[in-house]
């Protein structure tokens, strides 16, 4: 016999249930994908020295990484580069004075904090310039990891009711693997000496595995076996980007626009749940679903200005309207609902970046350049929470360094980001199906991703050898 | 894709028209290529290009990237180039260029004067004195003497050939514009050969231009910095109007700096529950007094006009509404911009809380909330309105019986607000063709109420999982599960509600009938 909620947040369920008797409770459903995206889902480019400004990069991209900003940029590099990223990462995730009325009586949660790290490689590619009527023409293959949904935590949240004397609590483990994988290929070509254009075409490709452990205390007895859920899901798409930069001595300019398209997200879930009265276990196995899902388009416009021979200042504006972001092709009423927000697709916000950052560089000896950089960004999150109508907003500051010495260039930068916000939300792994809650308190967010790149400029006429071995012959 | 095409057309335009300029360390490097392949007119010409775009040589000069040209000696590259051309003319003026820099290696720049001079020697024959020479403007250079010595006949250079007048895209030399141009060229201790009409031919100097330092100055410097520092200004400007920190008011919620203490006629006292798409408010009518419930869309939803359309046909509804199984709509406003509705505040509990805090309910209990919610319904079809949101939380457990809730998602019968194909209802309660159909009626209410009465009997709903798909999946496909608590005439009317067809479940007047009929034999056989 099915429980009537048995997902991990079964707990919030029973505590949190509303209960104004005037209230209109309303679930926040969410789309696995996003939901496994954690605290972020923006869609930017990959490469510590990008990260390092603040992640503005859209006018300048003139390196290796620069298919992941703009592609156009790639018609500046006049020798074949071979690129890697890797990125880790630090969260944490603090629930902070959840009071609210359950049951009738006032009810006081623990504070709790959600922690987490992980690393992954995270962009890879190869740059291959040639001439063509003397003017540069760059091709580009790369591997980007766009969403890592890589995460494992073990928690515990606690409520206490009736001045104390009762006390309910769930402990959560949770794990995830998997993550949303960005394959391109791209050109990018001097038209004039103002003017570059790019283009790439990427290849999206993701999986995922979920799985959610959960069991119950109540006032310290009784600890029972509540819900063990287990996901699976897989993604599929194919988009273009289309770049411009104008250059100056002293400024440049840029555009890119990343095109709209429609990717085929499956997912299916099994779920064990415990009989409360017989202690039997009950497995509920989902049949695949399938749907075709819009992911709209993202517009960017970036500003660099050459101020010296070795200063570099630049900002970057995009914009993604997520409230396009809608199920198709499913057959059922989910048609034309945001993925984001199963229920309220008003409360999907089109989302605005902005990115400011800049690079100063020193030179040491006769063949040793040392970047320093600084930036400043603001990412603000599509969903809101369900309750408050708050929106997660990340804000928060970037640094970066490194070295470049003859052919090899080393660059490592920190991104540094927080949030704080009424939510309703107590704690974060309820796959699907949150539980309207009339608690509520304070969400603080701290991450801190740290990139490691690292470029290799490669020897053209043997780039260009053996790519004529490898095609031509001889 | 419309934001591209304009691009697109500016950069087909740009390519049409357009020359390709290349970037000065573009130009360099192109030169370097080519004359490491032999190809000396065009390096001859991609040198030419390179310090058209920057004449002033550098010993680290910054390209793309991080990536920097550790020497960027163009006059040497093109003196080369002319020597292997034999070009002597040229590659002269390419040297007196350079040393007018003074940036360039000396050495290098003195092995290629010695190598002019053994070229000009090999073809003019010996030179038996010292001939006049032109002084050419140094500035760091060191001395190098002067080497009158005819170079030995084993020099490594290519036969030369007769100089010829150049061509300026092979390799012409362009305007300098180091500040050496603009001083009075310093009396030079080079003694460069004179070769004056070939010189004057191939190397014109213009006048000079102004700017030290690796790249020329430019006359929009000015204007990009200004313009530039405007965007950035300006966008710090919109980011900092963007900024907003939510206020708390109880229980953490945010609080709307526009939140009002007053309604049309009704003062607001506190928080009754916050909503996905309303807060409620407990107020009281400032002239009578009357307890009532005041119900108010987030902020965020206000600005949205299908949910300010929607909020306000559910006033519209609610008045339309007068049952005394229906919570009705006592008056609805907008005060400063925000829709609000009032409503009695009713004391009870919903059924969701009744069945979180006891479980199942006793089948007498259970059919009379059934009868209760089966008149409302009933009534509202009558008005050709449907609930299509009927839930154990839009249901108040009063003294005086069961009333229904929350009008907020029901929509009148009317083709043009039912074309929507939003799914507005709760998945666990919803029937199934609110699936496949964008527009459903009475059928619909009547198997949310087969549910809920399910629900009413064993603690749960009879489909779960753990997302919407599952539970319109289950709707769709499953048959309703067992439900040993109900006696078969219960179950019975729960098969026929629960129906996957809406034409194959009971009429409201039928279920009425049904239910006060199994109300009268469950009294009786109790008693």
């Amino acid at each position: 016999m099915p429980s009537r909620f048995p997902s991990t947040c079964f707990f919030l369920a029973g505590a949190l249930v509303p209960l104004g008797a005037q209230a209109t409770p309303d679930p926040g459903r969410f789309f696995l994908l996003t939901q496994q995206a954690r605290t972020a889902f923006t869609v930017q480019g990959a490469g510590a020295r990008a990260t390092g400004t603040g992640g503005a990069f859209i006018a300048i991209a003139d390196d290796a990484t620069a298919i992941s900003y703009n592609p156009a940029g790639l018609a500046q590099l006049l020798r074949p580069e071979a690129s890697v990223v890797a990125q880790g990462y630090a969260r944490s995730l603090t629930f902070q004075g959840f009071t609210g009325q359950v049951s009738g009586s006032p009810t006081t949660f623990e504070d709790t904090t959600n922690k987490d790290r992980g690393a992954a490689l995270s962009f890879a590619s190869l740059a291959v310039p040639w001439k063509v009527d003397g003017r540069n023409v760059v091709f580009l293959m790369s591997y980007q990891r766009i969403f890592d949904f890589s995460y494992s935590s073990a928690v515990d949240y606690l409520a206490e009711a009736n001045g104390g004397l009762t006390t309910q609590g769930i402990n959560q483990q949770v794990r995830q693997s998997g993550g949303v994988n960005l394959y391109s290929m791209g050109l990018g070509a001097e038209l004039t000496a103002r003017i570059l254009v790019g283009v790439s075409v990427n290849a999206w490709q993701g999986a995922s595995e979920f799985t959610s452990y959960s069991q119950r205390t109540t006032s310290g007895i009784n600890q029972i076996f509540d819900s063990d859920l287990r996901q699976a899901s897989s993604f599929r798409g194919v988009d273009a980007t289309l770049g411009v930069i104008w250059r100056s001595q002293w400024l440049n300019a840029g555009v890119v626009y990343r095109t709209p398209f429609t990717a085929r997200y499956v997912f299916t879930d099994t779920t064990t749940t415990v009989d409360s009265t017989s202690g039997n276990l009950s497995h509920q196995a989902g049949q695949a679903t399938g749907a075709n899902i819009d992911w709209p388009e993202t517009l960017g416009v970036g500003l660099g200005l050459h101020l010296g021979p070795r200063w570099l200042a630049m900002a970057d504006w995009s914009r993604t309207p997520w409230s396009k972001a809608r199920f198709r092709d499913s057959g059922t009423t989910l048609d034309g609902v945001n993925w984001f927000d199963f229920q309220k697709a008003t409360r999907v916000r089109d989302t605005e970046d902005l990115h400011l950052g800049t690079e100063v560089l020193a030179w040491v000896g006769s063949r040793v350049v040392i970047p320093v950089r600084v930036g400043f960004f603001r990412e603000p999150q599509p969903i809101v929470d369900g309750q408050t109508g708050a929106q997660r907003v990340l804000t928060g500051w970037t640094l970066g360094c490194g070295i470049k010495f003859k052919d090899l260039t080393l660059d490592a930068a920190l991104k540094v980001a927080s949030n704080r916000r009424a939510t309703s939300r107590y704690n974060t792994d309820a796959p699907i199906g949150g539980v309207a809650s009339t608690a509520f308190g304070q969400e603080g967010l701290a991450e801190r991703w740290f990139l490691v790149s690292l470029i290799y400029q490669l020897d053209t006429a043997k780039v260009h050898k053996a790519l004529s071995w490898f095609f031509v012959g001889g | 894709m419309r934001p591209a095409l304009p691009l697109l057309l500016l950069c087909a335009g740009a390519a049409l028209s357009g020359e390709t300029w290349l970037t000065f360390f573009s130009a360099y490097q192109d030169g370097l290529e080519a004359q490491a392949r032999g190809d000396q007119a065009r390096a001859a010409r991609a040198f030419g290009k390179a310090v058209a775009l920057a004449p002033v040589p550098g010993r680290r000069v910054k390209t793309y990237g991080l990536n920097f040209l550790d020497g960027y000696h163009p006059y040497l590259r093109l003196a080369e180039v002319f020597l292997a051309q034999g070009d002597l003319a040229k590659a002269e003026a390419a040297l007196a260029r350079s040393q007018t820099y003074g940036i360039e290696p000396a050495p290098e720049r003195e092995a290629l004067l010695a190598r002019l001079r053994a070229r000009r020697q090999a073809v003019a024959g010996p030179v038996p004195a010292p001939r006049a020479t032109v002084p050419v403007p140094a500035k760091a250079a060191p001395p190098v003497p002067a080497k009158a010595t005819p170079a030995p006949a084993t020099v490594e250079e290519p036969t030369p050939a007769p100089p010829r007048a150049a061509a300026p895209e092979q390799g012409a030399l362009p305007a300098a514009a180091g500040p050496g141009k603009a001083k009075a060229a310093p009396a030079s201790p080079h003694p460069v050969q004179v070769v004056p009409a070939a010189a004057a031919k191939v190397a014109p100097q213009p006048p000079p231009a102004a700017g030290p330092g690796p790249r020329p100055a430019r006359p929009y410097r000015g204007w990009a910095l200004g313009m530039g520092a405007a965007l950035l200004l300006g966008s710090l400007g919109a980011l900092w109007r963007r900024r907003r920190r939510p206020q708390l008011g109880p229980w953490g919620a945010p609080l709307d700096p526009r939140q009002q203490t007053r309604y049309g006629p009704y003062g607001i006292n506190g928080i009754l529950g916050v909503g996905g798409c309303a807060t409620a408010y407990r107020g009281q009518h400032l002239g009578t007094g009357a307890a009532v419930a005041v119900k108010v869309p987030h902020p965020h939803l206000v600005r949205d006009p299908e949910f300010r359309a929607r909020f306000q046909r559910e006033a519209d509804l609610g008045a339309r509404l007068e049952h005394p199984r229906i919570v009705p709509i006592l008056a609805s406003g907008v005060e400063e911009e925000e829709p609000w509705l009032a409503m009695p505040f009713i004391e009870g509990l919903t059924l969701d809380l009744r069945l979180g805090r006891g479980g199942p309910l006793p089948l007498a209990e259970a059919l009379a909330i059934a009868t209760g919610i089966a008149e409302a319904i009933a009534y509202a079809h009558t008005r050709s309105v449907v609930h299509r949101d009927l839930k154990p939380a839009n249901l108040i457990l009063t003294p005086k019986g069961v009333m229904v809730m929350d009008f907020g998602i029901a929509r009148v019968l009317d083709a043009s607000q039912t074309t929507s194909t939003l799914f507005l209802g709760t998945p666990a309660y919803a029937a199934p063709e609110c699936v496949t159909t964008p527009q459903v009626g009475p059928p619909a209410d009547r198997y949310a109420l087969g549910i809920i009465l399910f629900e009413m009997l064993t603690g749960h709903p009879p489909f779960t999982g753990q997302s919407p798909f599952q539970i319109l999946e289950a709707h769709c496909s499953q048959p309703l599960p067992p439900c040993p608590q109900a006696p078969p005439a219960v179950l019975q009317l729960l098969q026929r509600l629960c129906a996957k067809a809406p034409e194959a479940r009971p009429e409201d007047g039928e279920v009425l009938a049904i239910l006060e009929r199994l109300r009268a034999n469950d009294t009786s056989s109790r008693s």
